[in-house]
């Protein structure tokens, strides 16, 4: 008898049909792989069985009983304990608060300082005291992940845990589920890294368009024929290599001389116009500060050209108007979730949109519209709302938002973290097309391919400084990691 | 400076109390300091209830009213049923904090506006209760506070309250609930059922309130509570807990509180005319509030 069985799980959300009918069982002391492009399906699967979400009709069984957790309390106090790729920790709470949280609400004894200390130690550093919300985007999957493993659930889901790790992170939770896994307890593992899950599970079920069309034995199985079935059709992950094109010459359109800024002891750099330049070295070594800054997110020091002008943005409104622009990945933060697509589209530049006192919204959503479909933006209209979209096509939305501001420079920080293949290629196709016409753009990418298929060149960071450059022929992931690694001291 | 939020209402309210020991210096004798704490205790209790619905992501608009409600009651009751009269308030401002934790938490109606609509119910309540000002307090009663040690060992109990609820398993969900209710919820946290019991704590602090102020006062005014209700939540707010929920603390609002009493008392010696103590009332919080801000160094957006 499977542990968990589900039998023609079906759930629409208002005109989308997010599951058709899905079957799916997970034995007993198994690693079940879940992959699946964006919006097919696979987080309306675990909220259901999470109780989050109710179906619409079909049936979870937990043991061979017919099971219908009311809400997440239930299927916790079940054994069920679900990591979630973010917005289950308490950003006010401390990180030993959010660890304690789930064993409060279900009344059990909380675990000692001491058990979270030696856990956490297991998986990576995480300070116990530090609010959740400071915590850097991996620190926090790492904290969900440990969450749900303290509570020693018999069923441990993990909604893509690795997307913003580094390889010594995912070496470390893996390493730490083997012997989860060997010590009777069960998984199942979702995520876009096909590498990984074919290095960690037992069995891989591929869910397309709210449907699972295929449960295959990992041992022996290619990526390739996992991104066949995810996609329907024959579709390839694009290795373009952008470096292989010829590198823009002429004025550069970015010049940076000695910026400082928290996390950041003093960069130089320029990016030409029609240039892609990655940020690249372990995480956390100020990448996403030194975008940041740019953006007049963070305060600073040094000096900064733009095309050949002296500027310094203050704040991010400036940085927009000067034509430096930034998309984020953190969802969470950067999309109004319950606004319309089009207001999310348009939501940094109003401003252009001005006649006399009003606005020209017929305009602005006419250049929205427009934006939109440049993108391949998969949605039901510019009304409908951003919660309504996948996760990838939010994404394009945030790179819309910033194209209609009329940016000369993009700032991209791990614009695809939690993206899936098929729509990540999309989005990068789009971002070097737009690059071809003239934009610069700076890129940081916690997953190192990302940087590699799409950079000219890579700028390696360590502690705040700039201590390598990779073009041409060091373009490679061996290159990437001995260059990052070489740095030495950050990591540990 | 994070860790302690509360720490600018501290050194703002220690500033005050050096203003009025130097310009009202008969704050300094025990009787007056006393009456003083007395006096301040009913704000303080709004306070600290309003904190704990506040802490829960919520607002009560209607917790002036509510312990106007428990006043009258009790200044009804007190003439024929003394030892009935504080309980049968308790319960009525008790049941007035389950109407709200309902209205907000089952029936998902917005705080702000529930409120404010249930502040007029308990108001209207207590014109229905008690026409004009009237009712009496047995002496026994008042005597109960007159003891120069008894202000003093009510706010300690009060802070020792605040610091219990903050370490108790309902604390720590309430302080979840606020900060994210969704996250909390996917934590397994039963998110109304720890609202409503942040409401119905709310209604009894309120409530208790109500029968400080009918102590300190002696009589029963149908009017009296509902003027309190905006500056208790000042004093929240000035205390360091986010008005959006999820952190800050009831000892922040006992500071809150007891800085705005100092300020009137200070005013009051001051002999500023009465017209322009609201005046000043107003540019003293606003001042606080940024002052707090700035040692906090609260940013809009640090990436």
């Amino acid at each position: 008898m499977a542990l968990l069985e589900v039998r023609g799980l079906r759930k629409r959300f208002g005109p989308t049909l997010a599951l058709r009918g899905v079957d799916l069982e997970v034995e007993r002391g198994e690693v079940l792989g879940l992959v699946g492009a964006n919006g097919s399906g696979k987080s309306t699967l675990i909220r259901i069985v999470a109780g989050l979400v109710a179906p619409d009709a079909g049936e979870v069984l937990w043991e061979g009983r017919p099971f219908r957790p009311r809400d997440p309390r239930w299927a916790l106090a079940q054994g069920i304990a679900v990591a979630y790729q973010e917005g289950s920790l308490l950003p006010l709470l401390s990180v030993a608060d959010n660890l304690r949280l789930p064993f409060l609400a279900l009344g059990r004894p909380l675990p000692a300082r001491s058990e979270l200390q030696s856990f956490l130690g297991s998986l990576g550093e995480l300070p116990l005291e530090a609010p959740a919300g400071s915590l850097s985007q991996s620190q926090r999957q790492l904290l969900e992940v440990a969450k749900a493993m303290l509570l020693g659930p018999r069923l441990l889901i993990l909604d893509e845990p690795t997307a913003a790790l580094d390889r010594e992170g995912v070496g470390r939770l893996f390493a730490l589920l083997r012997r989860f896994v060997a010590a009777g307890g069960t998984v199942l593992f979702v995520t876009h890294r096909l590498g990984e899950v074919l290095e960690l599970a037992h069995r891989v079920a591929v869910l397309r368009a709210g449907e699972v069309v295929g449960t295959l034995a990992a041992r022996g199985l290619r990526p390739e024929e996992l991104v066949r079935l995810m996609a329907g059709a024959e579709e390839k992950e694009e290795g373009q290599g952008a470096h292989e094109g010829a590198i823009p010459e002429g004025q550069p359109l970015l010049q940076v001389r000695g910026l400082v800024a928290p996390g950041l002891k003093g960069v130089d750099l320029q990016v030409a116009p029609g240039e892609v330049v990655g940020l690249g070295g372990l995480q956390g070594q100020g990448q996403r500060e030194l975008l940041l800054a740019l953006y007049g997110a963070l305060p600073w020091e040094g000096e900064v050209w733009l095309a050949g002008r002296s500027v310094h943005p203050a704040h991010p409104g400036e940085a927009l108007r000067l034509g430096i622009a930034y998309v984020g990945g953190d969802r969470a933060a950067l999309a109004f979730l319950t606004r319309s697509v089009g207001e999310n589209l348009l939501a940094a530049s109003w401003a252009h949109f001005r006649r006399g006192p009003l606005l020209d919204l017929a305009r602005a959503y006419a250049s929205a519209a427009a934006v939109a479909k440049g993108l391949d933006l998969v949605y039901a209209g510019l009304e409908a709302p951003m919660a309504s979209l996948s996760g990838g096509n939010q994404q394009k939305v945030l790179l819309g938002r910033a194209l209609l501001a009329g940016p000369r420079l993009l700032l991209l920080d791990d614009p695809a973290v939690g993206v899936d293949p098929p729509t990540r290629t999309a989005f990068y196709r789009r971002v070097r097309a737009l690059a071809r016409e003239g934009l610069g753009v700076l890129l940081y990418a916690s997953d190192e391919e990302e940087l590699l298929q799409n950079a000219h060149r890579v700028l390696v960071l360590a502690g705040g400084r700039l201590v390598a450059e990779l073009r041409g022929p060091e373009l490679t992931r061996e290159g990437l990691i001995a260059a990052s690694l070489r740095a030495g001291g950050g990591h540990g | 400076m994070a860790r302690v939020p509360y720490l600018p209402a501290l050194l703002l309210a220690l500033l005050l109390f050096l203003g009025n020991a130097v310009l009202a210096p008969a704050l300094l004798d025990p009787t007056n300091l006393a009456r003083f704490l007395f006096s301040a205790l009913p704000l303080a209790l709004l306070a600290a209830g309003q904190t704990l619905v506040i802490l829960g992501g919520g607002i009560d608009l209607s917790s002036g009213a509510l312990l106007t409600l428990s006043l009258v009651v009790a200044a009804t009751l007190f003439g024929e049923r003394p030892l009935l009269a504080p309980l049968v308030a308790l319960l009525v401002a008790g049941v007035g904090g389950l109407v709200n934790g309902l209205a907000v938490a089952y029936l998902r109606l917005q705080p702000l506006v529930a409120t404010f609509a249930t502040g007029f119910l308990f108001g209207g309540l207590a014109l229905w209760v008690l026409p004009r000002p009237g009712g009496s307090v047995p002496p026994g009663f008042q005597d109960l506070f007159a003891p120069t040690w008894v202000p003093p060992t009510c706010f300690l109990l009060l802070a020792l309250l605040g610091r219990l609820v903050a370490r108790s398993p309902f604390g720590r969900c309430l302080y979840a609930a606020g900060g994210s209710p969704q996250a909390a919820y996917a934590n397994g946290v039963p998110v109304p059922r720890v609202l409503l019991q942040a409401y119905l704590m709310g209604g009894l602090l309120s409530g208790a309130g109500g029968l400080l102020l009918l102590a300190e006062t002696g009589t029963g005014d149908p009017l009296v509570g509902q003027p309190l209700t905006l500056p208790a939540i000042a004093a929240v707010a000035l205390g360091g807990t986010r008005l959006s929920g999820g952190a800050g603390s009831v000892e922040g609002s006992l500071l809150g509180a007891l800085l705005l009493a100092l300020f009137r008392n200070l005013v009051f010696f001051l002999g500023v005319p009465s017209n322009l103590q609201l005046l000043a009332e107003g540019v003293v919080v606003l001042l606080a509030l940024a002052a707090s801000n700035t040692l906090l160094g609260r940013r809009l957006w640090s990436g």
